[in-house]
């Protein structure tokens, strides 16, 4: 998907008063600076692309970020503001292991959400 | 270090110290890109990591303030930075204060409200970074020059408050 055509700053709006705190209650305060992979985005569109893979697919060891609380805002945002993102689709038996388990914060996870936040951070700025 | 738009590898020239310490090193900037950079303890090598330099954002001292005051309030003014996602602090006090007080905005107008105009007033600016755009490795800019308002008016200075005697 081409990210070209979203609405950036009603996506930095939303990022600003709901994700980026849902982010941060997942990195529970650990400083996300603490991990050594870092990964950078040029443009918003750039930035965007980059959000959704590592959000949305498994990644380095870290199995499912989609079910997390900031993943289902990400998915909102760029579902409302991205003309014909099509989103993360949440079949039933997905949106029932929702409400039973969430995969525990692995350390791979962690390592993930905090390139997640600079890529954020970046777009937003 | 080394700057994506400059092939050259140079080393810090201007240090911070803290405690006498280093504790970082000052790089002007008049544009963001991504800056590359080790820390090293002689030849022992700590860390490597190359980064936007905006994620370590020192902004410069607001300039050129101005005043509008009306009746019991004033609003401060100054051109804003060319960063976005930036505060902009106020802090102000009067001769009978002790503590500065502070007020923040997104732009470089603030508005201060519960001011007695007849008082001489102390006003400093300084500008701080979002933590949700670029981090908690950025540093506030230095304070600007104090600058002293009274009646509506630029003042040099606020005379010394007079204690008098019992």
């Amino acid at each position: 998907y081409n990210f070209t055509d979203c609405d950036f700053e009603k996506i930095r709006k939303k990022y600003q008063e709901v994700i980026y705190h849902a982010l941060d209650k997942y990195m529970n305060g650990r400083k996300s600076t603490g991990f050594n992979n870092h990964i950078y985005c040029e443009d918003p569109p750039d930035c965007l692309t980059k959000i959704d893979r590592i959000t949305f697919y498994p990644n380095h060891g870290c199995t499912s970020l989609a079910k997390e609380i900031f993943a289902v805002r990400t998915n909102a945002a760029l579902t409302l503001q991205c003309p014909g993102y099509s989103g993360m689709q949440m079949n039933n038996t997905q949106a029932k292991t929702k409400r039973k388990k969430r995969e525990a914060t692995t350390n791979k996870c962690r390592e993930q959400v905090s390139r997640l936040m600079e890529l954020w951070r970046r777009f937003s700025r | 270090h080394r700057r994506s738009s400059d092939a050259t590898r140079s080393r810090c020239s201007r240090y911070i110290v803290r405690r006498g310490r280093t504790a970082g090193c000052l790089l002007e900037a008049s544009k963001d890109e991504i800056l590359c950079f080790s820390i090293a303890n002689g030849a022992d090598v700590l860390l490597r990591k190359c980064e936007w330099l905006s994620a370590y954002l020192k902004p410069s001292s607001p300039k050129d303030l101005n005043f509008w005051w009306r009746r019991e309030a004033v609003t401060v003014t100054c051109s804003d930075l060319p960063y976005k996602r930036l505060l902009y602090e106020i802090q102000y006090k009067s001769v009978f204060d002790t503590e500065w007080q502070s007020k923040e905005g997104e732009t470089c107008n603030v508005t201060m409200e519960g001011l007695d105009s007849e008082k001489c007033y102390f006003f400093r600016a300084r500008v701080k970074t979002m933590e949700s755009s670029y981090g908690s490795d950025t540093y506030p800019s230095d304070w600007s020059e104090v600058t002293h308002q009274q009646r509506g008016e630029l003042r040099d200075s606020c005379p010394e408050k007079k204690l008098f005697p019992k």
